[in-house]
């Protein structure tokens, strides 16, 4: 492992605060799940520094009204929605097909969590894998030559802490063996965010693209929805100290920097959290566990999974 | 492997390990039992024994072991029944053991096992003690007799798996649970995994030197220690619930003893059998699983090879 990449950046530290100084002008950036939680302000942040920004959403409406309401607060009118429902391939399809000229930034941002039941796509995939992983590797396969059009794209892949509870199970993706727990099943789905960006890094490093991963932290947003609220309150009161709630703008920064960040020029594969590269933990930890499991960087797994991903999105 | 390769026999849930040998003259044979002073162990060893085998019951507590073959000497008349000693989570005792074997060795039947151990616990090598016991033990014991039965000649091994195997696949990135919440049916699950893939790959490494290697799942039987771990009031809601159908210990070792001694599977390996007969792969999407049958990551080839580089890797 190189040395860790180190930021002057930290947990309190601001999307806006990441890029202060960062010109985007010229640069077009989408963003999974741009109207809700830290998606807004990962859209607002590269917004404010002068990117043109698409917000790629399921709820259109909704979304349109945080593209005015981003151009209200920064000024910036090149702010755009585009419909993207990533359980749906054909949704995928027409936002990809629809893209026209390069594509300097993809925040793989949205994200479903601990689906209390066992849920399957029409194609058979279990819902989480099939939304957080497989519906925005079908996206970035689309969108692939718009990246390799830009000048150095950079996809930033939101994965999650959680992916600390469950490696990719290969054998049994779906839960079709294995007992079905809502809170693996996200682990191994964040597990195989981080794992795709390793394997942009080896895939399409010749086309200039690169993709990191991160932990966005504990932030209180829509993501939730699937959780028992007072369980959920029960875990933050043991959680406040080790890993203390976000706000939005806090828990876009590692997203901000990953996606336009000079200090990661040319840095690719690797997983971040708190704005800071993440050191590899050798096993879980408690609540609130930090770091990054030697599984979700390893080279075959992310190979392994890039093929089998290739065969289930039919490409 | 469509439906139509299986292999079928003319027996089934209600055969015994008795009926399944009878006629079949296995003197001259060499046989190890692991676990053989209790449960299906004793009457596989019992059936074999009967069918003039040499039987060395490998077994934990020596004590309970000559207890076991001074009865299986009584009830079959077969004297060549010995006791060995054998810790399949002490490196030193399987060692000492593989080391004590002289002469060829026909049969290996790893029947020893544990199920469920409610909580984590860790070999002094780290590994989790169900993989640990179940599949690393009996690789290593495996790997030190392993001349042995290239000096049979056509030497079988069986490997005890279970239906449990349908509750987990191998999970290369994490057998010890560093990372996973332990669950002790899943770990479970995982070792009777690892049972069937090393007899993919045993057959496949060693099927030159006229050893093969399958796995079989026994039956659910009450009366074993098996279920030591398991909540005594669950057992009996399971029992008297009727879900599941249950084997005498006499029938649970049927598919152990005919997989050690029918000729009808002469040359068979790398295949997973229950009641007697080869099972079918599971079709996750058309069949519920749980109840019957193998599922394909515990045939598959890839998965087989990796578990023996992990393994070797982990016995050093």
């Amino acid at each position: 492992m190189p040395t860790l990449i180190s930021t002057p950046f930290g947990f309190q530290t601001t999307a806006a605060e990441v890029l202060d100084g960062v010109d985007l002008s010229g640069k077009r950036a989408v963003i999974t799940g741009g109207a809700s939680g830290i998606g807004i302000e990962t859209a607002r942040a590269l917004a404010g520094a002068g990117a043109t920004v698409t917000l790629a959403v399921r709820d259109t409406a909704k979304g349109g009204e945080v593209a005015a309401e981003i151009t209200r607060t920064t000024g910036n009118e090149q702010v755009d929605v585009g419909a993207l429902e990533l359980t749906d391939p054909a949704s995928i399809d027409a936002f990809t097909g629809d893209w026209r000229g390069p594509l300097d930034i993809l925040v793989n941002n949205a994200g479903v969590m601990a689906l209390p039941e066992r849920t399957l796509t029409s194609d058979g995939q279990e819902t989480q894998f099939a939304t957080n992983h497989l519906g925005h590797f079908r996206l970035a396969v689309g969108l692939h030559d718009a990246l390799a059009a830009a000048d150095g794209a950079r996809i930033v892949a939101v994965s999650s802490a959680a992916h600390l509870r469950s490696p990719v199970v290969f054998d049994d993706l779906n839960y079709s063996f294995l007992e079905y727990d809502g809170w693996a099943a996200y682990g191994q789905s964040k597990t195989a965010n981080v794992l795709f960006a390793v394997g942009v890094g080896q895939r399409w490093a010749d086309d200039g693209i690169v993709a990191n991963s991160l932990m966005p932290g504990s932030i209180r947003t829509g993501l939730q929805r699937h959780i028992d609220p007072e369980w959920y309150e029960r875990v933050r009161e043991q959680l406040k100290d080790v890993m203390p709630v976000k706000s939005p703008e806090q828990g876009a920064a590692t997203s901000a920097l990953l996606a336009a960040s000079p200090l990661l020029d040319g840095i690719s594969g690797r997983y971040f959290e708190d704005v800071n590269e993440a050191e590899v933990v050798p096993e879980r930890g408690g609540l609130g566990g930090k770091g990054v499991a030697g599984y979700a960087l390893d080279p075959a797994n992310a190979e392994r999974l890039w093929d089998i991903s290739l065969e289930l999105i039919g490409a | 492997m469509t439906q139509a390769d299986l292999i079928t026999t003319p027996f089934g849930f209600d055969s015994t390990a008795a009926e399944v040998i009878a006629g079949i003259d296995m003197s001259g044979r060499r046989a190890i039992v692991t676990g053989a002073s209790s449960g299906i162990g004793v009457e596989t060893a019992r059936a074999l024994a009967g069918a003039g085998a040499e039987v060395t019951l490998a077994v934990r507590d020596t004590s309970a072991g000559d207890r076991t073959a001074s009865e299986i000497v009584a009830s079959t008349g077969n004297t060549a029944i010995q006791v060995g000693r054998l810790d399949l989570a002490d490196r030193a005792s399987i060692a000492a053991f593989a080391a004590s074997w002289s002469g060829p060795l026909h049969l290996l039947i790893n029947n020893a096992g544990v199920m469920a151990l409610p909580d984590l616990q860790l070999t002094p090598e780290g590994w989790e003690l169900q993989f640990a016991t179940n599949h690393l033990g009996h690789f290593a014991l495996a790997l030190g007799v392993r001349d042995a039965l290239a000096a049979a000649g056509d030497a079988r091994i069986v490997s005890l798996s279970s239906r449990g195997h349908l509750r987990s696949p191998v999970v290369f990135e994490d057998v010890n649970f560093t990372s996973r919440p332990y669950d002790p049916w899943l770990a479970y699950g995982q070792s009777k995994t690892a049972n069937i893939l090393f007899a993919v790959e045993a057959t496949r490494r060693w099927g030159g030197d006229g050893i093969a290697a399958n796995a079989v799942h026994p039956g659910a039987i009450a009366e074993t220690n098996l279920s030591r771990h398991m909540d005594p009031a669950v057992l009996a809601d399971l029992r008297a619930s009727g879900a599941l159908k249950f084997k005498t210990i006499e029938q649970g070792a049927s598919t152990s003893v005919l997989v050690a001694s029918s000729p009808q599977l002469e040359g068979v390996g790398a295949r997973y059998f229950e009641d007697c007969n080869e099972a079918a792969v599971v079709d996750p999407e058309t069949s519920e699983v749980g109840l019957a049958g193998v599922a394909a990551y515990a045939l598959d080839a890839e998965n087989a090879a990796r578990l023996w580089e992990v393994s070797l890797d982990a016995i050093g």
